[in-house]
């Protein structure tokens, strides 16, 4: 019974209402999510933050805009689903989280005690695929371990975003996206100075730089 | 009536005599034979699992060659089961320990251990009772299974009877099964059917007589001097006993042995009390040998869990804690618990969240044994399939075991969600929450996405706050203050400022002396 169900499911006519989100997925190649920036998306593989892969992104200090950068997408994915912040380097402030829409419900920190951990904790939730996004604060870590952190958002579908120090920008890596953010100090006003989002890699696309004006 | 008939005539198949007339001067009150079958409604049928090594079981550890164990005491001390090696030099059971070591110097010899013998069949009555509700531990060494309501489940008695047996082999144990209308029926088939040939003896209750006439009387069970008494009348067969006149044996033999031939031929109503499993899981065992690593554990920590997990299918249950208790030879046990998100019993989730919490545990000592107890039970109902197979809530039970292998691994106090709290001090205006538990309050205030543990103190240079190059102050001040029903009073100015390399910081300046400055967030 069970094998004859499952024969006749085969067939590309049969339409299966809650199997079209993954039916979807397999046909598009890379899907992604919106960043909420439409001038940043159009530059993306995909059109956003691409699901099923890790993202880098590149800042010279933590607290420079890279936030500002992801929480759009944070408040779309936990409307419906979670997201899990692997070692964050400060508080993630639930008053103001919530003030910029994010439902802090369907958030998890996780803090590991050592470096170890938290790489097996990101593996973890991006293999886990009940998590639509997994934030990390990773150093510098060796390719071999990125690539089974990509392996696992492969597994899981899930977005993974990945906040590494300028260091490893000489390093290759295995994510699909690697932004780098940066401030055009040349002047001393620091109100005027430009932000610039370069997109050093992207799988299918060609590297850009972004004035980011939304930062 | 017609109960009553065929009751007749289940005794015209052995050809029992037709009761005696009671002579008048007969004082001894005969036990009537009762007319009819009792009225027990339905029908029952009993199957018997008998385990005739059940008592060399605690002991399949100990020793490779023969081994007998020993029933009785002092110079009464005879063989009472013993191994294949052991049967191979023409060890009996029954045989004086004497005449057992002149026939093998090198047998090993252990005492019966009746607690363990009890205990093993506790266990195995639980794990049978995935076969049916109506399960009655018959010792020594025997379960009494009542499968009448489910032979249609499990395809009918040769298929029950096949999944009862590869079960059992995977346990280790070699039973000899028969099933009968009557439940003591049933247990001398099994005690009289031969454990290697593997073959179930089934009867119906137009056969019972007969088969149980072929039996020995051995396998009642009665005191030695009873069978001896009989074997003396010339009575051997369980059919010799049913031929004799009623009174005459409840007078010789007693009344408690006639019936049990009235409630092993179904001429009497054979009560069984169900067994109850205990409330909570508890189980352990004690090692052979004292073990320093965890990982050595593994295998009877697997068994343990497996035990577990089918105790609690068995009960429809699932639990939330487990404790595992490892045991030092002198010094306080070390206590490992597990905790569960949401009720679980499936085998390779707990036994999963239990190798993750283990590797972090390092005892002390060796390990001589372990036991694990489980909190209390929560009904855990079965869950319907899906017809197509993909059954929709799939995915729901999957965050909290992600959250529940995080906390194994990690420490609960490592893993949280974020909540918030109605309050006008930044630094207690949030908290962390178990997962999934969070209130959350908006606010209009600007408040920084990054707040840091505890506020950094920051130099100033000519009055001007200073972190990475000078600060310009963008907005501000914003005064927060007081707190003083706890002690932890404030009173800040706060201002959202900027500096050369891009940052957006929220900083405080001290209202009281000696007014200095505070980095408290970053907008991030």
């Amino acid at each position: 019974m069970r094998e004859a169900l499952e024969k006749l499911l085969e067939n590309p006519r049969i339409w299966r209402g809650n199997r079209a989100h993954t039916q979807q997925a397999a046909g598009s190649g890379l899907q992604a999510i919106t960043t909420g920036y439409p001038s940043l998306d159009k530059h993306l593989p995909g059109g956003g933050w691409p699901r099923s892969s890790l993202s880098e992104i590149v800042v010279e200090r933590y607290g420079t805009g890279e936030l500002k950068l992801v929480l759009p997408a944070l408040a779309e994915l936990t409307r419906t689903q979670r997201v899990v912040w692997v070692a964050p380097p400060y508080i993630p402030y639930a008053p103001a989280l919530t003030a910029r829409g994010i439902d802090i419900n369907n958030m998890l920190v996780i803090r590991p005690g050592n470096a170890t951990e938290v790489l097996w904790a990101g593996e973890q939730c991006l293999r886990s695929g009940v998590c639509a996004a997994v934030l990390m604060w990773v150093g510098t870590v060796d390719e071999k371990r990125l690539r089974r952190l990509q392996l696992a958002a492969e597994a899981g579908a899930t977005v993974g975003l990945l906040f590494r120090p300028p260091v490893v920008l000489s390093q290759t890596t295995p994510a699909a996206l690697r932004l780098q953010l940066s401030l055009d100090n040349t002047k001393d006003a620091p109100a005027s100075a430009a932000r610039f989002v370069h997109v050093r890699k992207s799988r299918g696309g060609k590297p850009v730089t972004i004035r980011a004006d939304f930062l | 009536m017609r109960g009553s008939r065929k009751t007749l005539r289940l005794f015209d198949d052995v050809d029992f005599p037709a009761q005696p007339k009671q002579a008048p001067d007969n004082r001894v009150a005969a036990p009537e034979r009762p007319a009819e079958r009792p009225a027990t409604g339905t029908r029952l049928l009993w199957l018997c699992v008998h385990f005739p090594l059940l008592s060399l079981a605690p002991f399949a550890s100990e020793a490779k060659g023969p081994l007998a164990v020993l029933d009785g005491q002092g110079t009464q001390r005879v063989v009472y089961a013993c191994n294949a090696p052991a049967a191979k030099q023409g060890i009996t059971r029954g045989l004086k320990l004497n005449a057992a070591l002149a026939m093998a110097p090198e047998l090993h010899t252990v005492s019966r251990d009746l607690e363990a013998e009890q205990q093993l069949l506790q266990k195995l009555a639980v794990w049978s009772q995935r076969f049916t509700s109506v399960v009655s531990i018959e010792p020594p060494g025997a379960l009494l299974l009542e499968v009448r309501g489910s032979l249609r489940l499990f395809g009918g008695m040769q298929a029950l009877c096949d999944k009862v047996r590869t079960g059992l082999d995977t346990l280790g144990h070699a039973p000899s099964m028969a099933a009968a209308p009557t439940a003591t029926g049933a247990l001398w088939l099994a005690r009289g059917n031969n454990a290697a040939s593997r073959s179930v003896v089934t009867c119906d209750s137009a056969s019972l007589a007969g088969r149980l006439g072929a039996l020995s009387l051995a396998v009642t069970g009665w005191p030695k001097k009873t069978l001896e008494q009989l074997s003396g009348m010339g009575v051997r067969s369980v059919r010799d006993a049913l031929r004799l006149p009623r009174d005459g044996f409840a007078r010789r033999i007693g009344k408690g042995r006639l019936q049990d031939l009235d409630r092993a031929a179904g001429r009497a109503a054979d009560p069984r009390a169900a067994f109850a499993a205990p409330e909570r899981f508890r189980s352990g065992y004690e090692l052979p040998a004292e073990v320093e690593q965890i990982a050595h554990l593994s295998g009877v920590l697997e068994q343990l869990v497996r035990e577990l997990s089918d105790y609690l299918l068995v009960r429809q249950a699932g639990v939330q804690e487990l404790s595992l208790w490892l045991f030092h030879s002198d010094s306080p046990a070390t206590r490992v618990s597990v905790g569960l998100m949401r009720p679980g019993r499936e085998w390779g989730h707990l036994w999963s969240l239990l190798q993750e919490r283990l590797e972090g545990v390092f005892p002390d000592a060796p390990v001589i044994a372990v036991r694990l107890q489980s909190g209390r039970l929560m009904t855990l109902p079965g869950r319907d399939a899906d017809l197509f197979g993909w059954a929709g809530d799939d995915r729901c039970g999957e965050w909290p075991r992600l959250v529940e292998s995080l906390n194994a691994r990690l420490g609960a106090r490592s893993v949280t969600g974020i909540g918030t709290v109605p309050e006008h001090r930044p630094e207690l205006a949030w908290q962390a929450v178990t997962p999934g538990q969070s209130h959350s309050l908006s606010t209009s205030r600007s408040r920084p996405a990054w707040m840091l543990e505890s506020p950094q103190r920051l130099t100033a240079c000519d009055g001007r706050p200073w972190f990475e190059g000078a600060l310009r102050l963008i907005s501000g001040p914003e005064r927060i203050e007081t707190g003083w029903w706890d002690g932890a009073d404030v009173s800040r100015d706060y201002y959202v400022a900027g500096n050369a390399a891009g940052m957006r910081l929220w900083i405080y300046r001290e209202r009281r002396p000696p007014r200095s400055w505070y980095l408290h967030g970053m907008f991030g």
